[in-house]
């Protein structure tokens, strides 16, 4: 019995070996996610592998940041430094996903500056589309404590690549011509109904956050250990990282609820309260639409002039 | 929990980890958690369901068993056997009976009622079979009634074989439960070959198979003649792989538990005649109906007929084909109470009374023809006439009902006469690679059934088992990694489940 069991195993990790050793175009990857995102992940990769454009100030983050940050007004306003900026940000919130994004930024480009989105709060489980753009390596030793979804994420890792061979060997594949575009921000013109934001901040006005000290360092163990292994990968790079702050309509919290670990690594960046607190800048009660975009970009742009001159 | 999931599998991996593990007195009750679990996996409610059905057959065998009259052991065996089919009629046909008489009485099939609430337990036609079989068995003395309940249970519910068969007969698997089980090494891996040859029949061919059919049969009044031939050639040997596989993955699943199912399936496409197809087709069912079916009808009309000839025909020929036509019926309507299944059973009943009845002047012929003296050509006449009757069944078993089949006919055979069309059928740019079918299908396919009939062949002509046993493990472990590979890259992972398991 332990001679089948010691068999089966030692058949199986070679197995996964072999799975996990077919050499696949980066791409592939990356065009596998297809129109999650509204197909954002092919025009990351290409950014940032094809586009041969350098970045210089780089912006990670969620939807809230492909909403809020408009990378080219904010280029624009900082014509006289010369510096090329990207919002490299992708829909959904993991800082483990950030992690991956960034070793990707790092490997084919040298920022000087990079912003992290950062939100109220951080979520406490993986990305979902960690598994799916992660190395097999950085999934299989992904950190894990508290990581729930550690077992879900691998088991989606081997089957996303075994899917990924099967598409590249069979041609099966959809073919997406490289996406050219030099910026990422994306967000609705549109303003939210204000009655829409008068009904959610009733709603979130009773929200409570209601973690205590002991169940925040376990809960939280897991996205602060993305935070240290992001902050360590920019320091190895010598990289500036800023914790940028976008909470969302009538949060309520004017400063993130994990300030202290993030001041541990970085400076966090607090935009003005007025840009939040108006509402013609809210697409929906998450998002900033074009002319909030416009109020933050300034606004970082102008942080990025005065605050940071030097990089 | 379908046998090709990754549900399965774990679910699999830790029945047969923890059987091995505890105590080989607990092994029976192990089994039969699994298997309630595995069965509650689909229908919870149903399980309450097997419960009654092994309470009452586990009852009824011991007061068979238990009776002295023979007048009494007759009439409980009728009563056992008839609460089994009234079981299996009243959740298997309820639904369409009642859409057929409501449909009949004006009411156009309108099943608002509590029957179309009602879902087919699954597996209920091959756990009924093997209850009467075991009554019946008991009856004929030709085994004691089951004293332990968890054995028979086990008997009824034991999950490789729950849901599709093979319909084991309870003498043979009840020893087994009773002996004591060694863990053999070379069983459980000869189990795991078996599972993995069965995975690669299912999704690799049958699946892709089903793509064509099921886009081609779905719309057949769209469809060409070729079109229509060349679908039901795919059912032919879709239904064969699907099938097979599902037996493959029940018996290798059965065998790493320590336990020998009985073989379903031996290369039936390789038969000469239609009944030598049935012995290699479905075999646990095609033995169940002819000693529990065909055999003892044929000795009750030998007994009630006097003279020698009627009508010309001889006594014999006659209780045959009698025999033989109500087997299929039952065959038939085993499989679904509708008329398409019955003219499918019964259409074999024709050949079977008709290559009975034709069987010297067929030999006649072939030797006026000189084809005696060439017995390979004698042979691959035969198979392929064997096939293409059996293909032709394969029509009515596939379609949705009786006009539809006829309709598929009728296009087929205008077309064969038709030849001018045949240059429609255009496999590399035409029609099927325009129903969902690729090049890729097309070529794993032309390469996928050759390659499965020549291992079969290897299985059980050849004995290629023991061989591939025999060779160095570094050699085994390669082949493995090969067909892995093979199902993992061109597997069809996102296809529905087997088709038995409507039956």
């Amino acid at each position: 019995m332990l001679k089948l069991i010691l068999k089966v195993v030692a058949f199986l990790v070679i197995l996964l070996i072999l799975v996990l050793s077919v050499p696949l175009p980066d791409r592939s990857k990356y065009t596998g996610l297809k129109e999650d995102c509204f197909y954002h992940a092919i025009w990351l990769h290409d950014r940032i592998f094809l586009n041969r454009k350098p970045v210089d100030v780089a912006f990670l983050g969620s939807s809230h940041t492909i909403n809020g940050i408009d990378d080219a007004l904010i280029e624009h306003s900082l014509d006289s430094l010369k510096l090329s900026v990207v919002n490299l940000g992708y829909c959904r919130y993991g800082e483990n996903l950030y992690y991956v994004l960034m070793k990707e930024l790092l490997k084919m480009k040298k920022p000087r500056i990079i912003f992290l989105e950062i939100r109220e709060d951080e979520d406490r489980y993986s990305h979902p589309v960690f598994p799916y753009l992660a190395e097999p390596a950085d999934v299989w030793m992904a950190w894990p404590w508290f990581n729930r979804d550690l077992v879900s994420d691998d088991a989606v890792s081997v089957r996303y690549r075994i899917q990924m061979i099967r598409q590249h060997f069979l041609a099966t594949d959809t073919v997406f011509p490289p996406r050219k575009e030099d910026f990422g921000f994306a967000s609705p013109a549109d303003t939210v109904s204000p009655f829409v934001l008068d009904e959610v901040r009733m709603k979130r006005k009773d929200r409570k956050w209601t973690l205590n000290a002991f169940e925040r360092d376990f809960y939280m163990a897991f996205p602060r250990a993305y935070i240290r292994k992001i902050a360590r990968l920019c320091e190895s790079q010598h990289v500036k990282l800023v914790f940028l702050y976008l909470p969302e309509y009538a949060s309520g919290l004017w400063e993130p609820l994990e300030a202290g670990t993030y001041r541990q690594y970085g400076s966090i960046l607090i935009p003005p309260r007025e840009i939040f607190e108006t509402k013609q800048y809210w697409g929906d009660d998450s998002h900033l639409n074009q002319a909030g975009a416009r109020q933050l970009s300034d606004w970082i742009a102008w942080v990025i002039k005065n605050k940071y001159p030097g990089i | 929990m379908l046998f090709t999931s990754l549900t399965f599998l774990v679910f699999f991996s830790i029945v047969v980890l923890v059987y091995w593990i505890i105590p080989q007195q607990a092994g029976w009750g192990w089994l039969l958690v699994s298997s309630l679990f595995f069965y509650g996996w689909y229908h919870p409610a149903y399980i309450g369901l097997l419960a009654f059905s092994v309470l009452v057959n586990y009852t009824f065998g011991r007061l068979i068993e238990g009776s002295e009259d023979k007048g009494r052991k007759r009439k409980l065996l009728i009563s056992g056997v008839i609460i089994n089919i009234l079981l299996l009629g009243g959740f298997k046909y309820a639904v369409p009976l009642y859409g057929l008489l409501a449909h009949t009485s004006g009411n156009n099939g309108n099943c608002g009622s509590v029957f179309s609430k009602l879902l087919v337990p699954l597996g209920i036609s091959f756990f009924t079979f093997s209850n009467i079989s075991y009554l019946i068995e008991v009856k004929r003395m030709r085994m004691t009634a089951e004293r332990h309940l968890g054995h028979f249970a086990n008997f009824v519910v034991f999950f490789p074989k729950l849901l599709q068969g093979p319909i084991e007969r309870p003498g043979t698997f009840l020893a087994q439960l009773r002996q004591g089980k060694d863990f053999d090494y070379s069983r459980v891996t000869g189990g795991m070959r078996l599972m993995v040859w069965g995975f690669f029949k299912k999704l690799v061919i049958a699946d892709r198979l089903a793509v064509v059919v099921n886009s081609v049969y779905g719309h057949p009044y769209q469809s060409s003649g070729p079109l229509l031939i060349l679908a039901t050639v795919f059912y032919a040997f879709q239904i064969y792989m699907d099938f097979s596989a599902y037996t493959d993955i029940a018996r290798g699943a059965a065998a790493m538990l320590g336990f020998n199912l009985s073989l379903n399936f031996n290369r039936p496409y390789s038969s000469k005649s239609v009944k030598e197809f049935w012995t290699r087709w479905h075999m646990t069912l095609s033995s169940w109906l002819r000693d529990y079916v065909f055999l003892p009808s044929a000795y009750f009309l030998s007994g009630k007929m006097k003279k020698e000839k009627y009508a010309g025909l001889s006594t014999e020929n006659l209780v045959y084909s009698a025999a033989i036509i109500l087997t299929f019926f039952i065959c038939g309507i085993w499989h679904g109470l509708g008329w398409n299944f019955i003219i499918w059973g019964e259409l074999f009943a024709v050949f079977l009374i008709t290559e009975r009845y034709t069987h010297k002047a067929r030999i006649r012929i072939f030797r006026d023809f000189g084809l005696a003296g060439m017995p390979r050509i004698y042979k691959s006449l035969q198979v392929a006439v064997t096939f293409f009757l059996v293909t032709l069944t394969w029509v009515f078993f596939r379609s949705d009902d009786t006009r539809e089949a006829i309709f598929i006919l009728r296009r087929i055979f205008c077309f064969v006469t038709e030849t001018t069309a045949i240059t429609g059928l255009n496999l590399t740019g035409g029609y099927i690679l325009c129903r969902g079918f690729t090049r890729t299908d097309l070529v794993v396919i032309l390469l996928g059934i050759p390659m499965a009939s020549l291992i079969e062949y290897g299985f059980y002509e050849k004995a290629l088992w023991a061989k591939f046993g025999s060779l160095p493990w570094p050699a085994r472990w390669l082949v493995y990694y090969v067909f892995i590979f093979i199902i993992l890259g061109f597997g069809m992972f996102e296809s529905g489940s087997f088709i038995y398991f409507k039956f």
